[in-house]
């Protein structure tokens, strides 16, 4: 559903307002450029068989959603992975730039344009089947996209807002590509950080998805700050001033995995608080107050845990 | 595939070049702010490493006397003997006893396979990801992990390269300013980079308004960028000087249970500074280890090469697990190629070099650990599963960082580059 209302979305924007036609459009181009080599195996003039290049044939529907040699040649919906469309952007000298030099002339912006238009548009072949000896039939594949359900609902924070936590010295990444989830983490100047700075991050509050105050001068006040920070998975608490009144500001993030408490005043109490939390995974106590028994009861507590206490 | 230029950096090159002879600064490839900031990089996979500790093994490593180990096949082992691990059904040899029980934390590459089978050749090609040529010097693996995904920590250096022969880790087409910043002796810290203790803070200032103020009258005279840019390194400099950074290269603020724990050797040390610098939010450090030529006398050579290699290697794992840094941190045991699963009776029971298959591993940075990837025939001698160039092995360095390893980046001659040529991440080795 929520591919065909992107393709809609782009078909709006289409100049002529109609879908990229395989057969009419793309397939004119293949045939011209590229399925001298591409094709199916085939005796040449000297009688000698011919196997198609890099193992990759565009001659039929089914050989060109298969790929190659080098994986995917077309992965519909995404230009940038689909390597049939890479390798014709390559600057004219490079050794992987299709067509190859000695096999025919480059291929012009317009042709270029449609072939990133089709894919974009979902890579359909309407009924045009090709060559369909051996490959099968055509297996569209989409875009290996993660669904982050962690992300769902959290809109890409405003860029002024990111500064405004930049201009604090706080290093603000993206965690992973086309992700509106932020990593903050003072790299550098952590001992000037205290509770001042953590109120400043609530603008983007719904962003943070891993914070690391290791080495910072917080009190426990910053961590009931920190537990209104709905998707954080990643929290590094290592080297500060936080006791086990403050862990207990953190049985609010549900979302967490990652709990890095290693070098604090925390003790046993601190676990007690942490049980609700049961997506839980990794917890780091080295050089707290903790227990060897209290851990061991405690990573029994949740399934998967993973608690180190040395 | 994305596409950038590299700078051109004649003119830094010469400024750097002026400002070493005039204060001996071994920091000044990291000055002048131009270099790629990690705050425009975002990773292509979720977890992905921060950084990277390049453990390079010069000299190349047998394959047979430490990871590849052959039981019961005694005409390839010689004298060495196998023991157990942390894991079941991973074995290891002896010499590698400490590392043993951090197995679960590591994955034996044990498919490597080079074309070069001579040392320069081969570290260029294990470092750089493509062959020496004449026309053109290819950048270091930590030149590309700072270009692509860029300095976190802008206030040191990004790669830093401790014992090693500095033009192994030089920038290539990138220039100085992504070369790996050496540093000789792990104990002694930063060349250059410490205030001179008779000098009073007060004094100091003093000392650079006089400067300043002859500068600029300087300047009146010679107004040019050229100029202006060597101050700039001036103002550069001093910033790392009184920067807090620093501290990160200050082995003196270890405690001594685990300077100890890390044991005595150089090498050791240096993965204990490796360990500082990771958290100072540095990118890529290589700590070289060398001495594994071991053409003569391979059995008594190689258990005291591997002495230092086990106790600093397994500290590093158990250390950066105790404080949950080794997810983000991915740990590299390198070399060049393997050794000849023959004996050579002639030279003392020697090794000869031995590209055909040959073993790394990869340990933290968010990898499947306690597995083995690749496999070797009964004598050790060729690969049979899961073959790995070192190109295929740079790919996934790349890959544990969330770099798109096809990025290209046309060098100065306008040649088209990447990360690892044509290598292949091997993705099923992460989550």
């Amino acid at each position: 559903m929520k591919l065909t209302l992107s393709a809609l979305l782009l078909l709006a924007v289409l100049p002529a307002g109609a879908a990229v036609n395989f057969r009419t459009q793309v397939w004119p181009i293949l045939a011209k450029s590229c399925v001298d080599c591409h094709r199916a195996p085939h005796k040449d003039s000297a009688g000698k068989m011919v196997e198609p290049k890099g193992r990759l044939r565009l001659d039929g529907a089914g050989s060109i959603m298969k790929g190659g040699a080098d994986g995917d040649a077309v992965v519909a919906g995404d230009p940038d992975k689909s390597s049939i469309y890479q390798r014709i952007l390559l600057p004219p000298d490079h050794e992987d730039v299709m067509p190859p030099k000695d096999k025919g002339k480059l291929l012009g912006f317009d042709d270029s344009e449609l072939i990133k238009q089709w894919i974009i548009e979902g890579a359909s072949f309407g009924d045009w089947k090709g060559a369909d000896d051996g490959a099968g039939a055509a297996v569209v594949k989409k875009p290996a996209k993660a669904a982050d359900p962690l992300a769902a609902g959290a809109g890409p924070a405003p860029e002024a807002a990111k500064e405004a936590v930049r201009k604090l010295g706080a290093l603000v990444t993206s965690v992973v590509t086309d992700s509106p989830l932020l990593r903050v983490e003072w790299v550098s100047g952590a001992s000037m950080v205290t509770d001042k700075e953590i109120t400043a991050l609530l603008p983007i509050a719904g962003n943070i998805s891993e914070l690391d105050l290791s080495d910072t001068k917080i009190t426990d006040e910053a961590l009931t700050t920190v537990g209104k920070f709905p998707r954080l998975t990643w929290l590094n608490l290592n080297n500060t001033a936080i006791t086990d009144a403050g862990v207990a500001h953190l049985k609010t993030l549900t979302n967490l995995s990652y709990l890095n408490l290693h070098s604090t005043n925390v003790s046993d109490t601190a676990l007690t608080s942490l049980t609700p939390l049961r997506k839980l995974r990794q917890v780091y106590l080295w050089k707290t107050r903790v227990t060897p028994a209290s851990a061991t009861k405690f990573a029994k507590s949740i399934p998967d845990l993973n608690v180190t206490l040395e | 595939m994305r596409f950038n230029s590299a700078d051109e950096f004649t003119r830094r090159e010469l400024m750097i070049k002026m400002a070493k002879s005039a204060f001996g600064i071994s920091l000044a490839p990291m000055l002048g702010n131009s270099v790629a900031n990690a705050a425009d990089f975002v990773p292509n996979r979720p977890k992905a490493a921060k950084s990277v500790i390049f453990l390079m093994m010069s000299g190349g490593m047998s394959h047979l006397d430490t990871w590849d180990v052959k039981p019961g096949n005694d005409k390839v082992m010689g004298d060495t003997k196998i023991i157990d691990t942390s894991v079941t059904g991973i074995k290891l040899s002896e010499n590698l006893p400490k590392t043993a029980k951090q197995m679960h934390h590591m994955v034996l590459m044990n498919g490597m396979s080079t074309t070069q089978g001579a040392h320069e050749q081969g570290q260029y090609l294990m470092q750089r990801s493509y062959t020496m040529r004449g026309t053109i010097v290819h950048p270091a693996i930590g030149s590309w992990v700072t270009r692509l995904a860029g300095e976190r920590n802008t206030n040191i250096p990004s790669f830093v390269s401790v014992s090693g022969d500095p033009a192994l880790v030089n920038g290539g087409f990138m220039g100085a300013k992504y070369a790996g910043v050496p540093i000789g002796d792990p104990n002694s810290g930063l060349q250059d980079s410490i205030m001179p203790g008779s000098i009073s803070e007060e004094d100091f200032n003093k000392r650079l308004k006089l400067a300043d103020s002859l500068n600029k009258q300087f300047h009146t005279v010679v107004n040019s960028p050229a100029i202006r840019d060597h101050e700039g390194l001036y103002t550069d400099a001093l910033r790392i000087m009184r920067c807090e950074d620093l501290k990160a290269f200050d082995l003196g603020k270890e405690p001594t249970e685990v300077k100890d724990a890390y044991g005595p050797s150089r090498f050791a040390q240096g993965c204990l500074l490796a360990r500082r610098l990771v958290e100072h939010g540095v990118r890529f450090i290589q700590v070289t280890h060398g001495g594994w030529d071991t053409h003569y006398d391979n059995f008594t050579a190689v258990p005291a090469r591997c002495k230092d290699l086990d106790d600093g290697l397994s500290a590093l794992l158990a250390d950066l697990n105790r404080r949950g840094l080794l997810d983000e941190t991915l740990v590299v045991v390198a070399t060049e190629f393997g050794r000849t699963p023959e004996i050579i009776t002639e030279h003392q029971d020697g090794r000869d070099h031995y590209p055909k298959a040959f073993s790394c591993v990869l340990a933290g940075g968010g990898i499947k650990a306690g597995q083995t990837y690749g496999k070797t025939d009964p004598n050790g001698s060729k690969v049979i599963e899961n073959l790995t160039t070192p190109q295929d092995f740079n790919a996934t360095i790349g890959h544990a960082l969330g770099l798109a390893v096809d990025q290209v980046v046309i060098s100065p001659s306008g040649r088209p580059f990447t990360v690892a040529d044509k290598g292949k991440p091997i993705t099923s080795l992460f989550a």
